[in-house]
């Protein structure tokens, strides 16, 4: 069956309430048949806590939920870390949001929360109330110092030298080779989550859209789809179409300026001029669409509405410029020299990992939310570009290759389109909980909503795929040099802002 | 032997053959007495930004707005700085960084809150892992609004500084 004649967005789907006890055996049992660990979400209900253990696969697209309540008293959960280590960095954030402890964790330390915020406060608690003062006392983190003849510590950050967002970076070295790195982040939690309790589900839009600012669309549109799928709703055919050229446009421009800044960050500046000359066109572009240049405010709950569609001759205009862009590259033998064999990311320890999106794809690894969990029917222009050496190299060329795709995309979409305003009434009858996946530029996202019967979000728990990305960029660096990490990390280009929320 | 031919597909070179890229820039205005006439060096500090404003920030930098013909460069560290361009609600986690980073400054110094969370805290008022506005943590001299500013408003707030 091809894409084209998929029937639409129709996920086989299970949610069930399990023991504790069970809650192991089950795990293993879904990540055995090939389901991924893709979001835990604890909740406080007041009289009780629960955790919901999200597991996605697909193609066909399949999604199962297995719940767990907790004894409110000494709420734990059996530790999922021995079988999935996105499920050890999960269990870390329910450890620290909720006060919630996984028996059996291998390493469990704070994640979320830095040493200065205080022991015992869990802002995801419904009775957490204001933060208490910080801790003047705190210990420092607890880095692994590395030993050895001619081992030292080069600490960066969290303020960087460039034009970035914060984190801290520990990096133990031997001459200019690094050994380990251990990044430090949520240095911008903002406690995004906890904003969404109590919104109607219109004004969540405005946080979904500032979670990363540079995915503004696939996020909302994440957001969307499970206040969607939590109310029942079923969305006017243009709907989906307009969403998903909105998420691909959004894809070109990010991937375009990734594509210059890789060259800046190897000394050829002149393609870095060319991708951000061309992204301010796509930035206008993108105000022109939806009235807004990070394309905001298109996207509400039941709706999608552009103020006009791409012409062919901007899009043609825009593949040659990429065209050109790629070519001044990978003609540059300094420049393929430097991405070449520069940070690599093997396939094994990408899968054991669980990373996603270009940098999956970069170590020949065929994840694509569009296949796997399609919320709008993509013509058979779609294949995921998948790349074999993990590289700098290969993350560039993901990059060129998925443009390409996209713009092809954004044509059909756009011929496909017959209403530019295109909604449905979203009627709340009851409450519920639902699932938005997208595969936004950086890979895919999850968003988990439950909704009250006055529409308001109770929680809305947000997964960016940086999340479960970040801890790969360590393992890239091993034997990489110090003054190639700036180059290894734009090659990821996670963000901060989405993993920190 | 290199023709006019073959420097026409070079692609360095086609995008001079169209109109210039870089937006014309209007007159400078009879303002205030610039706080650093003539040239300003930044250090950038997001202090909680969803990183909106950096994407629009980098493009005044573009060549498309250059805000650096206006005499403003951004610098990589606060010692090289006569300010500090910070974004985002202050988080409780860089309160502290972004003290550090301004002492680091030079005097005179300036501190410029760009974007509407470093001004007023915007959607992101009242979340608990949030202290405040810039305005909360540092002095704050000047004051970019906008979610994010766009280049010509970022440029308009720049070139008040040098006075270019």
């Amino acid at each position: 069956m091809t894409l084209h004649e998929r029937p639409g967005p129709t996920p086989v789907r299970s949610s069930e309430l399990v023991a504790a006890a069970e809650l192991q055996g089950r795990a293993r049992a879904l990540l055995g048949a090939g389901f991924r660990l893709a979001l835990v979400a604890g909740h406080d209900d007041g009289h009780d806590l629960r955790v919901v253990y999200t597991f996605c696969a697909g193609p066909p697209d399949r999604r199962a939920e297995l719940q767990v309540r907790l004894d409110p008293d000494r709420p734990a959960v059996p530790s999922l870390a021995a079988w999935s280590f996105p499920a050890s960095r999960f269990e870390r954030e329910l450890a620290d949001l909720f006060g919630i402890t996984p028996v059996g964790h291998p390493f469990l330390r704070p994640l979320v929360l830095h040493q200065h915020w205080p022991r015992g406060w869990h802002p995801l608690r419904r009775d957490a109330g204001p933060p208490p003062p910080m801790r003047v006392d705190a210990e420092p983190f607890p880095f692994v110092a590395v030993d050895g003849p001619g081992v030292y510590e080069i600490p960066v950050g969290p303020v960087h030298a460039g034009l970035i967002e914060p984190g801290h970076f520990r990096f133990s070295v031997v001459g200019e080779t690094i050994l380990k790195m251990k990044a430090r982040l949520w240095f911008v939690h903002r406690g995004i989550e906890k904003l969404f309790e109590g919104c109607p589900i219109t004004e969540g839009v405005s946080l979904a859209e500032r979670i990363s600012g540079d995915t503004a669309a696939a996020h909302n549109l994440a957001y969307c789809l499970a206040v969607e799928d939590a109310l029942g709703v079923e969305l006017p055919e243009d709907v989906r179409l307009l969403r998903g050229l909105l998420v691909e446009l959004e894809r070109i421009t990010n991937h375009v300026c990734d594509l210059g800044a890789l060259c800046n960050d190897v000394g050829f500046g002149v393609a870095q001029a060319r991708a951000l000359t061309l992204r301010e066109q796509l930035l206008r572009l993108a105000d022109q669409m939806t009235g807004h240049r990070l394309l905001r405010g298109a996207i509400r709950p039941g709706t999608a509405a552009l103020r006009r569609l791409p012409t062919e001759a901007e899009l043609a205009d825009i593949a040659a410029q990429v065209e050109d862009l790629v070519g001044l590259a990978t003609s540059n033998t300094v420049v393929m020299d430097r991405f070449k064999g520069t940070a690599v990311l093997p396939r094994d320890d990408a899968e054991a990992i669980g990373v996603l999106g270009v940098v999956a794809r970069a170590s020949g690894i065929a994840v694509d939310a569009r296949e796997a969990h399609p919320s709008c029917r993509l013509g058979a222009d779609l294949s995921p570009v998948v790349e074999e050496a993990g590289d700098v190299a290969a993350r560039f060329s993901v990059r060129a290759g998925e443009i390409a795709i996209s713009l092809g995309l954004v044509a059909e979409l756009a011929g496909r389109v017959r209403s530019l305003d295109a909604g449905t009434a979203v009627a709340v009858r009851r409450g519920g909980s639902g699932l938005g996946i997208v595969e936004g530029w950086r890979g895919t996202i999850v968003h988990r909503a439950e909704v009250d019967a006055a529409g308001r979000v109770t929680r809305c728990k947000v997964v960016d795929p940086s999340f479960l990305t970040w801890p790969a960029l360590s393992v890239a660096l091993a034997d990489t040099i110090v003054p190639d990490f700036p180059l290894a990390n734009k090659s990821f280009n996670l963000s901060y802002a989405g993993n920190d929320l | 032997m290199i023709t006019l031919s073959t420097v026409r597909r070079l692609p360095l070179l086609a995008a001079l053959r169209g109109h210039p890229v870089t937006e014309a820039a209007a007159p400078a205005g009879p303002a205030a007495p610039a706080r650093f006439p003539g040239s300003a060096q930044l250090r950038h500090v997001d202090a909680g930004s969803c990183n909106g404003c950096e994407v629009e920030i980098a493009q005044a930098f573009s060549p498309v707005w250059d805000a650096g013909r206006f005499g403003v460069r951004l610098v990589a560290s606060p010692r090289h700085a006569d300010g500090l361009l910070v974004t985002g609600v202050v988080t409780t986690n860089m309160a502290n960084p972004l003290r550090t980073t301004l002492e680091a400054v030079p005097r005179p110094r300036i501190v410029i809150a760009c974007g509407d969370c470093a001004v007023d805290g915007g959607v992101f008022t009242g979340a608990y892992g949030v202290t405040g506005t810039v305005g909360d943590v540092v002095p704050v001299d000047m004051e970019i609004p906008g979610c994010p500013p766009e280049p010509p408003v970022i440029i308009e707030a720049l070139r008040g500084l040098t006075g270019r």
